[in-house]
This record gives C-alpha cells, structure tokens and sequence, in this order.
C-alpha cells in the first residue's frame, strides 16, 4: 500500500454497486445482458442512467430470465468484445447451466455476482449459498469485501480472464447489502486514458464474427478428448494463480492497492486465525485489533482468489497457527462441515508439516448481521479448542435461536367455514345455447362476506393488487388452493412468520409457478379418485402471478396451459418488475420510465392476452377493479371452465402508486382511463371466440392514450413535444390492437 | 411514560469530543432515511475528510415499511470497516413517532450517551417510550407540519430531519452539512431546491435538545425488547418455513405507512353500496347485519389503514372524507375487524 501509485484518482462514497458500474463505465464494456433480481440489479440500472446521460454506450439488454441472459452473454462473447452481467441467488442456480458453457468455451466475460440466500424459503439478503454453487462451474472467482475491491477486482477480472494463457470467464463476488448497499470510500481513476492502459485491448484467437475464418464454437465431443477438454481448464486455472499475482502487482503500480490472494491480516504469531470472505472479514478486522490490544493472539486470513483455490498461499500462512476457525455464511448439508470447511482442511492436509486444528462454523445464514462481537466470539471458540480440542466440537452454527414455545404467534383466525366460502352469493350455469351465466348477489353482501385474503401485509399504500385479487375472489365460490409466484404479493402477504393467506397457500419462485400447480391439481385428482382424500364439492386452483412471472415463467406457462388442466392462471399486469425496484418488463408501454428504461422503453409491450389465447385454453379474459361486477362474473367463469373443462387464464390490469408515480386514491380511475383510450381492452375469449365487455368506442367514451398516461409521473414526459414521435408510435399500436380485436370480436369464427 | 425534568434543560457539552459517532435512522420506505444517510456521510467523509461508510437496510422494495439507515464516521481518519449495522448509536433520529409502538425495536441499544430525534405532532413530554429506554437527550420536531408549510408536499422527511440533527452533531458544521445537502437536490427546480434549504434551516434552528433526566429513568424496571429477536427457533418452528396459522397477519398494525390523514365515515351518508370495499387494498371495512339482515358497513379498522384514500374517491355520496388522524373519534379507534385478537395479543 506504500508505493506511489502513477494514476490519478478521485475519492467518491459509493455503494458497491456503485462501484461495479463505475467499472464498468471504465471498462466500456460492449454488452451487457441481465434480468432483475435483488440485490444485484442496481448495477444495471446505473449503467442504464450512465447510457441515458450518454456515458456510455454499452448495449444493456434486459433478458426474459437469468438463462436468457446468460444465454445472450454467451452469444455475445463469442462475437469478441466484453461482455458483462449481474446476478444473485436463484438468478445465478437459473443461470446455472449456461455457466460451464462459457468456461468450457473458453470465452471471457466479467459477472457481478452479488451474494444472496438461495430459495426456499425466499429470502432476500447476503449469504453465500448462491456462491458455493459456483465453484463448480469453471470460471474464475475473485471476492471483492468492500466497494472499493469491488471496483478494483472488476478491472482486474478483464485482464485476469483475458490473459491469453487463461482466456475464462471471471465472477467478481459482493456481499449481498453489506457491501452492494454500503457505501464506503472509493478512489476511481480519473482518467480514461488510465484505465485503459490497464485494460488493454480484448485479443480473442477466434470469434465468431469473422466470416473469412469460420469456426465452430461448441462442437459434439465425447471420449477420449473431453477429458483433454477439461485438463486444459485444469491448467488455465493454475495458470491464473500466477497470472492474478503480476496483474496484482501490476495494479498496485497504477493505483497503489495491493491485492493477494489470500490477505494475511496479524497471522505471524497467532494462535487463532479466523478464515472467513468478504465482508465478514472486514468487520473481523475490527476485532482483531481489539483482542490484540488485550493481548491475544488472533489473525484472520481474507481470501480474494476462490477459484482458483489458493491453496499454496493457504499452506504458507498457517503453516504455524495451531487453530484456524473458518467461518461461512453457507452450509453445505449432511457433509460435517461448510462448503470451504473441506477446501480449508485439505489444503491443510496437503502440507505435511502442519498440525492444525480446523473448525468449521456456519454463520449468518440469511442477511444475519456479523458483528465485531460475534466474531470475537469465533476467536473465543478457538482458543478453547487450543486448550481443550476435544471439548469443542469441529462444526456448528452459530448465532440460532432455539426457541421458547413462548413467543409463537397464537393461531388468531379460525379456518374459513364451509358457509364463509359457500354463501351462494355467486351462481354459474350452462345453458342450453352453451354459454355459462353468471348470477351475482348485491356488492354489499360479497363485501361483507369473510375474505380469503386478510388485513396486516404489508403491501404500499394504495397498491392495486390486493383490491384487484380480493375482486377476483369475490367471484369464486367453494375452496380454493392458492399458489403465488415470486413478486410483491407473495413477498407482503407472507412476512414469516406472518400470512395473509387465510386459504392455503404455495409459493414458488416466479419461472416455474404454471407447472408446480399443474402437478397439484392432478395429484388432486389422482388421491380424490384412489378414495385417499375426501373433498365434498372440488377444490378450485388459482395460480396468480405478476406480469414478470409471464416473462420468465412464459415457456412453462404456455405448456402448462397447453396440457390444459383445471386451474385458474391469474396475472396481476402491474407493468414492470415491481418486487424489485420497478425494472421494465415485456409489458411495460412503450415510453415508459423505469428504473432500466431511463431515458423511456423502446419497445412495445406484449400482448399476453393474444399469447395464452393461441393455446387453445378454453377461457381467457382481462379485467379490471372496478365498480360494476365484470371482473367478479369472469372469475366465476374462469372457475366454471377450471371446474368443467381445463386452464382458464385472466389478465387484470392493476396500479403501482410507486412505479407508475401516480396518486394511490385514483387507482380505480387512472385504470378506468386505461380502459377508455383502449390501451387495456376489456374482452373475452372463450373456446377461441372472442367478445368484447366494454367498447369505449361504441360508447363515445374512447380516448387518446394521452388521458391516461397524463396521470402516471413515468410516463407523461411522452406528452412533451420533443417525444411526439415515441407517443405517436404508442397511440398507432394501440389503435392496431383494438381495430384487430374489433375485426376478431365481430367475425363468427374468431 | 417518559419523565422529564420539570424545567427542559438543554445538554451540557460532551466532555471530551466523540472521535467515533455511530448514527442510526429509522423510518418508513419513502421517507427518506437512506437519503438521508447518505447526505450525512457524503458531509462526513468528502466534506470533512472523516472516514466513514453509510448503509440502509430494507425490508422490501416497497413504500410504508420500516427502513434503516446507518452512518458510522471516524472523526480520526481509522479506517471504518465494520460492515454490520449499528447496535449502540450515539444518534437516534426516528422519523414517524409511532414507529415507537409499532416497532419498538428501533430503541435498541439506546444508551445514558445516545441523542434521540423524533419526528411528531406531540409536545416532548406527551411522547411515551417503553419503560426502561435511555437517553441523553431527546429532541422533537413536526417535520411533516415544517415540510407542509413550505410546500414539500412529497412524503419525503428528510430535509427537516437533517435540519434537526444539526444541534446534536458538533462534528459536522451546518454549513457543510447544507452544502452537501443542496448538492443532493442539485436536479429540484430552483423553487423547490430553495424550500428545501429553507426547511432544512428551520428545522435546524427550532430543534431544541432536551436532556432527559438519567435516575428517574434508570430507576424504572428494565423490560427486554424482545421484538429484536425472531419468535421462533428451531426446537419450535414448523419445518420447512410452513406458517400454520392462516391469516395471522392480523395482528399486525399498519398505521405507520400513513401520512397523517384517513378516511371518515359519516354514518348519516352511506348507503351501503360496498363500492369502499371493492377498491380497499388494505380490507379495512367492517360490516355487519340490520335488523332486515342486509349488509351494513359498520365502519373502519385504522390499524390496517394505509391513508391511501382508494375509498374516498369511490364513494359516490361523499361518506368518506380525508381528515386528519387526531378527528378520529376513540369509539372509531376502537372499532376492530377481528376484536378477538386483541385479547390473544396480551396473553
């Protein structure tokens, strides 16, 4: 840390993802290809504010999933220019398979991967269990514990992996909020000239843009020469031990900051050493200091290479420390110990000379603080082990709660009865010309009648979801089941160990809801017909998801639906990943601002609606909150095909006070006004015949869209002069969408 | 409940200056404590050459649940990197007053040596804590009534809460502080970057520490905030993350993500068309049966009540006004969806 550094820089406070887009501002990379998850996203959405104050001119493209926007790196990378992406937890395991793809190709790349807790139960703070399964995949791995390592390790990532004697793809790994939330310090170089100096230029032996030297890039290969395969990536690995060491030295000529592999920090004498990544290990440093000024002798080694594993580096450091405690934000089950535990130890076992007694500890699983105490804690542990090792057990947890039986939340609400769920209030029949009648009671009586979902989540105020979904149930009859896909009404209404579910109720994560249901309703079926199960009428199955889930969850939906079983897809269309930050989704209008679409989204929102139709579905319908009962009788339709025939789905358009930026108390008329410019026509498709609820039109109630997107802080910069074009381009696809539902509503066969 | 001396003293100067200062804001998603945060470590660390980092915790991405904001500074130059959030700090500034009950976890690690803020419509001493809490000095200010007045209308406090911590922060002149703070706003039109200020400086000059009394509070019985701690461990928490307690959210109380105002009924008005319910994101309603047993709305349960005022814009006969929360009567207080709760809840 004492040279001179030769580059100029400049001291801000950033985040660390801050950090990382002020990398990759310096880097210039050419592509980025990503989808939203917390925490990593913000690192694409500041690029994305960088690209709309013409900072720079990366291509940012927002996949329809985490493997879609692996898949689109990948793709990218073989074209020779640099390529990033971002992810956490179940983005990277949905990744997962891309990932031994691109290392096996041997093709560069920089990830962000920002530590999270894998699913389930979903929670969305730091641990490491997302990164333990990327050991495995091939790619390098450097840990970067504070925003400044994040930024430094992202410039050294470009030359690390591109080193012509290492060409793989490098993970530089953040804690999940400790460190992508934190801000601290950073010195950024000044100059552009500087940083690309450093980085150089990208040399790629083959790319696939180069016509007059054509290759193949993933060809079949089975024995004997996968195994040469996969020792040439052996050996890129050791390589790139010795090749970070002269980048890290190289570094720390241009800015002063020296980087090891493994960072020794009071190791000489110590009789403890704490092994422990990122930004555990910096809060430990505050308590090593403190107990070395009481005299005792601890260490911590801070590793900042995983992979490859710095084994050697490991072997010189605790050649003499006769304890080592190695503390992980991960647990890798039923193996005695955590995942790194069994690295440590035999690294440990490999040099012969050592003698040290290796304890394994699994901490602060799911965003648990670490704190200066708790890792003293760790020291104390370690020194009894030296005074009585057979005392204290190799492996543990550490910060549980056993619990009291005292503060168990009392069951508060009995079960809905029979009658609470069957008022009667709702009668769906078939008559003889084949269309299904809905009978409704008046809305005073549905209002006062016990609702499935209850007070207390934990929703915005003025969020249209829960009145669109309470509506919706309104409609619905008997006992249902319910499952929810990742999104803001899942995470609100179940606050563990809180639910506002008074029905039961199934999450899963957000690709994969349409199938996980698919697979109930017909173990329903299967136990009701074996006699195991005794359910007096039926139990209707209601799916209800988001309109991101309708993104990534697209593929399994439309086969779901293609299987045709009986249940009720519900998508509440708040038009944008809101869960996360209010990202752009496929149905985001076009124009729109989001926290990915600064500068307003550049293309046209998807139609759903006409997608889940063209698969044959009996049912499918749109709605919204309203006044009237449409959207009650659709949803005792929908349950009668759910009951009767197979897959009903139904499309309601829903406010987001918060990432529309519009007023909470005109939800219901900012929706209204949706409807009338025709922008969200309310219709039905029912065995492929399509007929419109409401015509605007007809009514001379129709609109230009400028009436709607007036109200919504996000969009009405489309109503200024200057975006004439961007408006005029949304007012022409919308009028196309309803003179062809038109045409389709008034042809017999259609 | 809080007792003071009965003449406010304002604190004596520390002893010795702080070269560690550890700072904790609590509010609602929305309000602006991680902005807040923010602007104080940028004053801290760039304008004051202090090291320091700032962070937020959230629960969500959402608006009206509880944030936390951390600044930890080393007047010093020691390098800060403790990366966990703050336990003891020696600044609390509460943004919403009844985080206090809803959330009373926001007191942790309050000390004989913490200077708490909060933000409320009350006099000091009609502010009740949780018996055992300790403090140097409270301050209180109403940053909503300070922001309304020069047209902040947004829910945003954070400009008069900074104003107010001014006084207790010695180590930040005020001066950089609003300098920094004004680089923030730097985007606001010249209006409203100037209302800010102006907020900002107000807030600073009526905000009035008063030391709280150490033995009185020293001498009341120390309860354990054991909201901190989860409520289940894993000798008694169901396997697999399953909730077995249908719709326990009830015991819940949302009344902290509202801004001040809720909805009136007036009784004499409605006519039980139910078209409040149909829009309520937060099933506040409560109805009950006439005598001709039809569908009566009976009125409105404020614990679930997030001042959204969906329903008063439905209501086609104006029985729904916005009012202040203070005109609510205490029978409409007392009025409860699921009043069996409230007897489990003291259990």
């Amino acid at each position: 840390m004492n040279s001179s550094p030769i580059a100029q820089q400049e001291i801000k406070l950033l985040t660390g993802n801050e950090a990382a887009a002020e990398a990759a501002k310096a880097i210039d990379f050419h592509f980025m290809g990503y989808y939203p998850i917390t925490p990593s996203t913000e690192i694409a959405q500041i690029l994305d504010t960088m690209k709309s104050r013409g900072e720079i001119s990366t291509v940012l493209l927002p996949a329809d999933g985490e493997h879609g926007a692996a898949g689109a790196c990948f793709g990218a990378s073989t074209g020779g220019g640099r390529v990033l992406n971002a992810t956490s937890a179940n983005g990277l395991l949905y990744s997962l398979e891309q990932l031994p793809v691109q290392s096996g190709s041997r093709l560069p790349m920089v990830l962000n991967l920002v530590t999270r807790s894998i699913s389930g139960p979903l929670d969305i703070r730091c641990d490491h269990s997302d990164l333990m399964f990327a050991l495995q995949t091939g790619w390098l791995i450097l840990l970067a514990p504070n925003p400044q390592a994040v930024y430094d390790m992202n410039l050294m990532a470009i030359r690390l992996g591109e080193h012509p004697e290492v060409r793989l793809p490098v993970m530089v790994v953040s804690d999940g909020f400790f460190t992508s939330h934190q801000r601290r310090s950073v010195k950024t170089l000044s100059r552009t000239e500087d940083a690309k100096g450093f980085l150089g230029v990208r040399k790629d032996p083959h790319t696939s843009l180069d016509p007059r030297n054509p290759v193949t890039f993933g060809p079949y290969m089975n024995d004997p020469d996968l195994i040469n395969n996969k020792y040439q990536l052996h050996v890129a690995h050791e390589t790139a031990a010795r090749v970070f060491d002269e980048i890290a030295t190289e570094f720390e000529q241009l800015t002063g900051r020296k980087y090891r592999q493994l960072e020794a920090y009071n190791c000489e004498d110590a009789e403890v050493a704490l092994f422990v990544l990122n930004s555990a290990s910096e809060t430990a440093m505050d308590a090593v200091d403190r107990l070395r000024a009481e005299g005792k002798k601890v260490g911590l080694i801070k590793p900042h290479l995983l992979r490859p594993f710095p084994s050697t580096e490991l072997q010189r450091i605790t050649h003499r420390i006769p304890v080592v405690v190695i503390a992980e934000r991960s647990d890798t089950p039923g193996s005695s110990g955590g995942p790194l535990s069994h690295e440590v130890r035999s690294a440990l076992l490999t040099d012969h000379h050592c003698d040290v007694l290796a304890l394994s500890r699994v901490f602060g699983l799911g965003g648990r603080d670490f704190r200066e105490d708790d890792a003293v804690a760790l020291y104390e542990e370690g020194f009894r082990a030296l005074q009585n090792p057979s005392e204290v057990p190799t492996f543990g947890f550490v910060g549980l709660r056993e619990g009291t039986r005292k503060h168990l939340p009392p069951k508060v609400l009995p079960p809905l009865s029979k009658s609470d769920v069957s008022p009667g209030l709702v009668r769906t029949s078939k008559l003889e010309n084949g269309q299904i009648q809905v009978a409704i009671a008046d809305i005073a009586e549905l209002a006062a009648k016990p609702k499935r979902l209850t007070p207390g989540h934990g929703a915005c105020p003025g969020c249209g979801i829960f009145s669109g979904l309470d509506q919706f149930f309104k409609g619905l009859e008997g006992d249902i089941v319910v499952l929810y896909h990742t999104g803001c009404a899942m995470v609100v209404t179940t606050d563990y160990p809180f639910s506002s579910h008074r029905v039961t109720y199934i999450h899963n994560l957000f690709q994969n809801g349409a199938p996980t249901l698919s697979g109930l309703v017909e173990m329903f079926h299967e136990r009701r017909r074996r006699g195991e199960i005794e359910v007096g009428e039926d139990l209707t199955f209601v799916m209800i998801t988001g309109d991101g889930g309708m993104d990534i969850g697209m593929g399994p939906t439309i086969g779901t639906a293609l299987r045709n079983h009986r249940m009720i897809i519900l998508e509440y269309d708040n038009q944008g990943y809101m869960n996360t930050g209010g990202q752009l989704s496929y149905t985001t209008p076009m124009g729109r601002a989001t926290s990915t679409s600064h500068s307003g989204k550049t293309f046209h929102h998807k139609d759903t609606v006409a997608i889940m139709a063209a698969t044959g579905i009996p049912y499918v319908f749109t709605a919204i909150e309203g006044y009237g009962t449409d959207l009650i009788e659709k949803a005792a339709k929908a349950q009668w095909y759910a009951r009767n025939e197979g897959l009903a789905f139904g499309k309601i358009l829903i406010t987001c006070p918060l990432n529309w930026g519009s007023e909470e108390r005109l939800g219901q008329n900012i929706l209204q006004n949706a409807v009338d410019c025709c922008f969200f026509p309310l219709y039905e498709v029912e065995h492929g015949i399509t007929k419109i609820s409401y015509d605007p039109e007809a009514l001379g109630k129709k609109n230009g869209v400028d009436t709607w997107l007036k109200q919504l802080g996000k969009s009405k910069h489309l109503l200024e002069e200057r975006n004439r074009p961007q408006l005029n381009a949304f007012q022409a696809e919308v009028d196309r969408r309803w003179a062809r539902l038109k045409a389709l509503s008034t042809h017999p066969l259609l | 409940m809080f007792e003071f001396l009965s003449r406010f003293q304002a604190p004596t100067p520390r002893k010795s200056a702080r070269t560690s200062l550890a700072i904790r804001l609590e509010a609602i998603g929305g309000q602006g404590a991680n902005s807040a945060g923010k602007i104080l470590a940028e004053a801290a660390v760039l304008g004051m050459g202090y090291s320091g980092n700032h962070f937020s915790s959230f629960g969500s991405e959402k608006r009206g649940t509880p944030v936390r904001s951390f600044v930890r500074l080393s007047t010093e130059g020691h390098e800060i990197r403790n990366a966990s959030g703050i336990r003891h700090p020696h600044l609390l500034v509460i943004f919403h007053e009844s985080l206090i009950s809803t959330h009373p976890e926001i007191l942790e690690g309050l000390s004989e040596d913490s200077d708490v803020v909060v933000n409320s419509t009350k006099p000091a001493r009609q502010l009740s804590f949780p018996t055992g809490t300790k403090m140097r000095s409270l301050t209180v200010i109403d940053a909503r009534a300070l922001s309304d007045r020069h047209g902040l209308r947004s829910s945003s406090l954070n400009t008069a809460m900074l104003g107010a911590c001014v006084p207790l922060l010695p180590e930040i002149p005020q001066a950089v502080l609003e300098s920094h703070f004004l680089n923030f706003f730097a985007r606001l039109p010249e209006a409203l970057k100037h209302a800010n200020q102006t907020v900002f400086r107000k807030a600073a000059k009526l905000a009035k520490p008063r030391l709280v009394r150490p033995q009185q509070l020293s001498a009341k019985k120390t309860e354990p905030l054991s909201a901190i701690q989860p409520r289940l461990g894993y000798a008694d928490a169901p396997i697999g993350g399953v909730i077995i307690n249908p719709g326990n959210s009830v015991l819940k109380d949302n009344s902290a993500s509202r801004k001040g105002t809720v909805p009136k009924l007036d009784r004499e008005l409605c006519f039980h068309c139910g078209y409040c319910d149909m829009v309520c994101p937060d099933f506040c309603f409560s109805w009950e049966r006439s005598s001709d047993g039809a569908a009566k709305l009976k009125g409105i349960d404020y614990q679930y009540c997030k001042g959204c005022q969906k329903c008063v814009t439905a209501c086609p006969v104006s029985a729904l006004k916005p009012v202040p929360e203070n005109e609510i009567s205490e029978a409409d207080r007392n009025l409860h969806l699921f009043p069996e709760i409230r007897e489990k809840k003291n259990e």
